[in-house]
């Protein structure tokens, strides 16, 4: 549990969490295990948990109107997962959030997520800031997706993305970029 | 052009269905009961319908899924060409049921309509949202598991055979039908 803990602490920098002054909030944890493909969401059910992930890759996607997946995100270790805002909104997700790799992950509940925000004022901060990058990083990935050709796309991505990412099925990771796995597969040999 | 059959795609519209029927919650037995006209079905024998039409495909599938596998996973699995056929006349299109089809005797709910009560009514609602739940733990089983693709005939017989990715979008397309149809039993 102490390196959950750790994982923990350090996703929610710059936020300063101590054992003494949030205990309550580091109690609130609950470690989960998914295999390998195995659904963590489902798109049409509502996502009940806020995750942070202790290990594994998880893909976040849609599926158009014949069924075709999208792929708009990934989770991989530190970070945090879930369908965002089907967890705030406590509404059915258009998404699904699925693990690629075996994943262990933490999670809390949505009533404990609130409580946050009454318990610990320094949580609205965090929050801000949070939402500051959440929104920045999507407005980024927005206008590269308008801006920039396939190439250029698939550098940036291979230059900013972590090893483990790397290592998931190609498919997902064209998808995410918007180009064929066949493009893909091509760019990456070129690099190789 | 072929039917491609992918299996998040199924889990996706079984939730919803699963969450259509939810909303149902709160009609009163007569608004189950109701029907729109002397020929028509009333919503409850609707669900009955599909009920009767999702059982006589559970012992096929379960018989396919516990059968040696024979096939790797696949993101997606290509209907042949008489199941892809009927398969794409199915769904609802645009809000409209396409190609009316005869019901068979087997599938016809027999109903004392006016004798059954909110009790009777929750029975038969739960007993579809059981179904709901076992087409989608089929779904997701080819989903994760390599499985026998083995045929096995359908519920016209020998004329029309599937496997059970197949038949998983059989009935799940035949369920999306109905659900039309209880749309407009209750509107009217």
């Amino acid at each position: 549990m102490s390196d959950a803990i750790q994982v923990i602490k350090n996703a929610f920098r710059p936020l300063v969490v101590s054992d003494e002054d949030h205990s309550e909030f580091l109690r609130y944890w609950e470690e989960v295990k998914y295999a390998k493909g195995e659904m963590i969401t489902e798109a049409g059910k509502v996502e009940r948990y806020f995750y942070v992930v202790l290990e594994g890759v998880q893909a976040i996607y849609l599926l158009t109107s014949n069924g075709d997946k999208r792929v708009i995100g990934f989770s991989f270790d530190g970070s945090f997962s879930g369908i965002y805002n089907s967890f705030l909104q406590e509404k059915g997700s258009h998404y699904f959030l699925e693990a690629l790799t075996d994943s262990r992950m933490m999670r809390m509940t949505k009533n404990q997520y609130d409580s946050l925000f009454h318990l610990y004022p320094e949580f609205n901060e965090w929050g801000r800031i949070v939402h500051q990058n959440l929104l920045i990083g999507r407005v980024q990935r927005e206008v590269e997706l308008i801006t920039k050709d396939a190439r250029e796309r698939f550098d940036i991505f291979m230059d900013r993305c972590p090893q483990k990412l790397k290592e998931v099925p190609q498919k997902y990771l064209a998808s995410y970029l918007n180009m064929t796995p066949e493009t893909f597969s091509r760019m990456r040999k070129q690099i190789s | 052009m072929s039917i491609y059959i992918k299996p998040e795609f199924q889990i996706q519209r079984i939730n919803h269905l699963e969450n259509r029927l939810n909303s149902w919650d709160s009609l009163s037995p007569d608004e189950w009961r109701h029907r729109p006209d002397s020929k028509s079905w009333s919503a409850i024998e609707v669900v009955q319908h599909m009920f009767l039409a999702h059982k006589v495909y559970r012992d096929k599938i379960e018989g396919a899924l516990a059968k040696e596998a024979s096939t790797e996973v696949l993101s997606e699995y290509k209907a042949a060409a008489i199941p892809g056929f009927l398969i794409k006349r199915f769904p609802p299109n645009e809000g409209r049921i396409r190609f009316k089809m005869k019901t068979m005797k087997q599938f016809k709910p027999v109903l004392a309509i006016e004798q059954l009560n909110a009790q009777d009514i929750q029975n038969i609602l739960s007993d579809m949202s059981d179904a709901l739940t076992e087409l989608k733990t089929w779904a997701e089983r080819y989903r994760t598991q390599s499985i026998s693709m083995k045929k096995f005939n359908s519920a016209i017989g020998a004329t029309v055979r599937f496997n059970v990715p197949e038949a998983c979008e059989f009935v799940l397309c035949h369920n999306e039908r109905h659900f039309l149809q209880i749309d407009r039993a209750l509107a009217n």
